[in-house]
């Protein structure tokens, strides 16, 4: 999608239009996880007790990790547009690399908690789950569903960085025409701050 | 339609390395904090960090420092949104 | 798209043009806002037949008590699926995707919306999405038979084909929100020269102020159906009662958006209105700002209300109370613009041809409907009536006779424009005449129905109920004959229609000073706007 949104501006030159049109995209994303967040704050109200039970079976340190490399892409994505800006092409690939790394990266962690949390016989509607407090089946609920989309985000983004690489090799994506990997970046940037506020939530419940 | 400049913000390396240290340590800040008792505030004080954190990545990573009025207050209202739903949602939660 | 100029002939404007592209491909790849508003145009007249169908099948088994003509869970199918393409198919895309994608262009001196290939992609999720809810009725375990609302916990555990009916109203929020995001950054950045804010018809403010109802509250019920679905498949519990899920909240999610989704369907219809009734006054809109204002407040205000669909749910008495007393406000802005276009009626050189006789129609009809509403709203009474008849009587009069009737309206009014020939006046106005009797006649009866305690949502209802049952389908069959008459006159006239000239109507907007059909292009030169959109000598 991000794709079409960005060759029409392109086609237009339409800057502010382009990047108009993709910060109301983010709203959208932004709400989509705020109904999450909605739900997150109601259950955490009634079951405070199970909540902060749960949350200490999650790994602080395998999430500060996470939030490391994910703040770290963030900022290799940001370095990738200034170096395009300053027509410092290889430079620029280079850092979009770098990012789609630091995503895989991010995933592949994600794999090994929820592998972990699984192979305890944690995973929704599961017979040890169900026999934890109401409160911890549906913190698992939540925690389930939401790493789980905000991890399709990252891969969604990815998927977007593989054509933006691709772009910005031959030359569609390029100093005097940046939009397209601007945009990219928003949609990167926005899936680091739905985990900003996923990452204390979940694995720092005190 | 006017070609506008916000294409062409080449902010500098500098920028983003310091916003990222500092985003670093807020996490490290965030982790820290939960050693500490603050009981039912501590939801609070994360959410502060957090928001903080969001800030930083808004204004610079994101450049809304150099977008035009337009983007700034228009992201005001998925915020307003969201936090209107959710006070009213909890009008029925904390009093029911 | 220049070079293909010479191609087209002048008198048929963009129905000509198929740059590079023949046939069917002409239109269903085509980046051409005028050509997409067609093809909404199409595909919404398509599901608003099959909605019909239900409708009128639903007052069939309704015409006497008992079984009549269907089983009960048939029953409950239908009221579920005539519900679904209604609102999520019709009534919500509805104005905005078919007039709206035409006109907001033209009104505004563009030559397209800001994003055109977003634009068809919209169109294709809609397609898909309305593929899907069809596909849901004859695959799986039997038609989904939930209501349009998806409530859990029942929505969790029926055995019918739920998920895929809740993924096709995923997938139309998702061609909702890419409309709403194409039409706020086109009315932000295509305006023509000197078109400033307060110079744009009201049309335009209105699909405004829609676009971010659309863009704010779509994606919560976006995330609302897909934990319906995730619960469906992994039993996540976080609307199961038995796992400590509250399915409260669900509805409190539901109709964070579903609320607001109301708005979506009158306030450009709203937007119609406005733009016809300067027209046929000849005189300008009395209270622009008021107007345009209003339609923002109603966005705004709309947005917390939706608790008064919940007043039996078991919610607190304190947000009960909250919620009834912003629903009262509501009225406020609605109201105002009722007067504003009495106002501007006033004192006009009223002629009544069919577009005002249907805006005249939809306020008078959306007063009754909006009046109801205000009891629904109201605590006590609320009480008495949720859940019966009366409810369904409210919000057939508010939309059906208020946006169907603007939508009516507007067809009538752009026809000339969109296909470049007349309809027939006679015979518009006979279609007219059925369509608001046997509107009335069918919906009026339950509104005394409702009061007299009988439930919606049920196949039988008590002996006592059946004059008034009768009556209503009755109506059902005046009204089908109203539609019929309606289209027939339309399809006929959009071949042996009168040749109608660019501005039939004498409307100041910009629409009317290009050829009718537009060309592909829209405006020759964007023109330089020097004043306001209605200007009457």
């Amino acid at each position: 999608m991000e794709d079409t949104l960005n060759n029409t501006a392109e086609h237009h030159r339409d800057y502010t239009g382009a990047k108009m049109g993709m910060w109301l995209f983010l709203f959208t994303e932004m709400l989509l996880f705020g109904g999450m967040f909605i739900l997150y704050a109601v259950y955490r109200f009634e079951y405070p007790a199970d909540f902060h039970t749960a949350a200490k079976e999650l790994d602080t340190t395998l999430g500060a990790v996470n939030t490391l490399i994910l703040l770290t892409s963030s900022l290799t994505m940001a370095l990738s547009i200034a170096a395009l800006q300053k027509n410092r092409k290889r430079l620029s690939l280079v850092f979009q690399v770098v990012t789609m790394l630091l995503g895989a990266a991010f995933l592949g962690n994600k794999y090994v908690e929820w592998g972990a949390k699984i192979h305890h016989g944690i995973y929704p509607n599961s017979g040890h789950l169900l026999s934890l407090g109401k409160g911890q089946i549906l913190f698992y609920g939540l925690y389930f569903i939401m790493t789980g989309l905000h991890g399709l985000h990252v891969l969604i983004g990815i998927g977007v960085f593989l054509f933006m690489f691709y772009f910005t090799k031959s030359g569609t994506v390029a100093e005097d025409n940046s939009v397209k990997l601007e945009n990219a970046g928003l949609y990167w940037h926005l899936v680091d701050i739905i985990w900003v506020f996923l990452f204390p939530l979940f694995y720092l419940i005190t | 339609m006017e070609k506008s400049n916000t294409g062409h913000t080449a902010a500098g390396f500098k920028t983003y390395i310091i916003t990222w240290i500092a985003l670093v340590m807020l996490t490290a800040l965030t982790i820290a904090v939960t050693k500490f008792e603050f009981g039912a505030a501590s939801i609070l004080v994360a959410l502060a960090i957090a928001s903080v954190k969001s800030g930083l990545i808004l204004y610079f990573f994101m450049h809304l420092r150099y977008e035009n009025w337009f983007f700034k207050l228009a992201f005001l209202l998925p915020i307003l949104v969201f936090a209107l739903s959710i006070w009213f949602t909890f009008l029925d939660v904390w009093y029911r | 798209m220049k070079e293909d100029r010479e191609n087209r002939k002048a008198d048929r404007g963009f129905w000509i043009y198929e740059g590079g592209k023949t046939g069917l491909f002409s239109w269903i790849f085509t980046t051409d806002h005028k050509r997409i508003g067609i093809l909404y145009l199409t595909s919404l007249a398509v599901f608003f037949a099959a909605g019909v169908t239900f409708g009128i099948l639903m007052r069939l088994e309704l015409i006497s008590p008992g079984k009549t003509i269907m089983s009960a869970s048939t029953y409950n199918s239908i009221f579920t699926v005539h519900g679904v393409i209604m609102i999520f198919l019709f009534i919500i895309p509805g104005i905005p995707v078919s007039l709206g994608n035409f006109l907001l262009p033209l009104q505004i001196g563009a030559r397209d919306v800001a994003f055109p290939r977003i634009n068809l992609l919209s169109w294709w999720l809609y397609i898909a999405g309305g593929i899907i809810a069809l596909l849901s009725l004859f695959t799986g375990t039997g038609p989904p038979d939930t209501g349009w609302t998806f409530y859990a916990p029942y929505s969790i555990r029926t055995g019918t084909n739920v998920s895929l009916a809740v993924f096709a109203a995923f997938v139309l929020g998702f061609s909702s929100i890419l409309t709403g995001m194409n039409f706020i950054t086109t009315i932000h950045r295509l305006r023509a020269p000197g078109m400033t804010w307060f110079r744009i018809p009201l049309f335009v403010w209105t699909l405004y102020a829609t676009a971010w109802v659309q863009i704010l509250a779509t994606p919560i019920l976006a995330i609302t159906l897909l934990l319906i679905i995730l619960e469906r498949f992994f039993g996540m519990g976080l609307f199961d009662p038995a796992k400590g899920g509250d399915p409260v909240l669900y509805q409190h999610l539901f109709w964070i958006y579903s609320h607001p989704a109301v708005y979506i369907m009158i306030v450009p219809a709203m937007g119609v209105v406005t733009e016809i009734i300067p027209v046929f006054a000849r005189r300008t809109v009395f209270g622009y700002k008021a107007i345009a204002f209003s339609s923002i407040g109603i966005a705004a205000v709309g947005f917390f209300v939706w608790g008064h669909h919940m007043f039996t749910s078991g919610i607190s008495d304190t947000s009960k109370v909250i919620f009834s007393l912003l629903t009262f406000l509501v009225a406020i802005p609605s109201g105002i613009k009722v007067f504003n276009w009495v106002a501007s009626l006033y004192k006009g050189s009223i002629k009544v041809d069919t577009p005002l006789l249907y805006v005249i129609s939809f306020i008078f009809l959306f007063c009754i409907g909006g009046l109801t509403g205000l009891i629904n709203g109201t605590l006590a009474t609320n009480i008495h009536i949720h859940g019966t008849h009366f409810i369904v009587a409210h919000f057939h009069y508010v939309m059906f006779g208020g946006t169907a009737f603007a939508f009516f309206a507007g067809i009538h009014y752009w026809f000339p424009k969109i296909f470049g020939r007349m309809y027939s006046e006679a015979r518009a106005k006979l279609a007219w005449l059925f369509l608001f009797i046997g509107f009335n006649v069918l919906y009026f009866p339950m509104f005394i129905v409702g009061w007299q305690g009988m439930p919606r949502r049920y196949y039988d209802y008590l002996p006592e109920f059946h004059n008034l049952n009768f009556i209503s389908t009755t109506g059902s069959w005046i009204l089908a004959v109203g539609l019929i008459l309606l289209f027939a006159n339309l399809i006929r006239s959009v071949r042996k229609g009168e040749i109608a000239g660019s501005n039939p109507w004498k409307g100041t907007t910009l629409e009317w000073t290009v050829p009718s059909p537009p060309p592909v292009e829209n405006f020759e030169e964007i023109p330089t706007v020097t004043h306001g959109p209605y200007k009457y000598e």
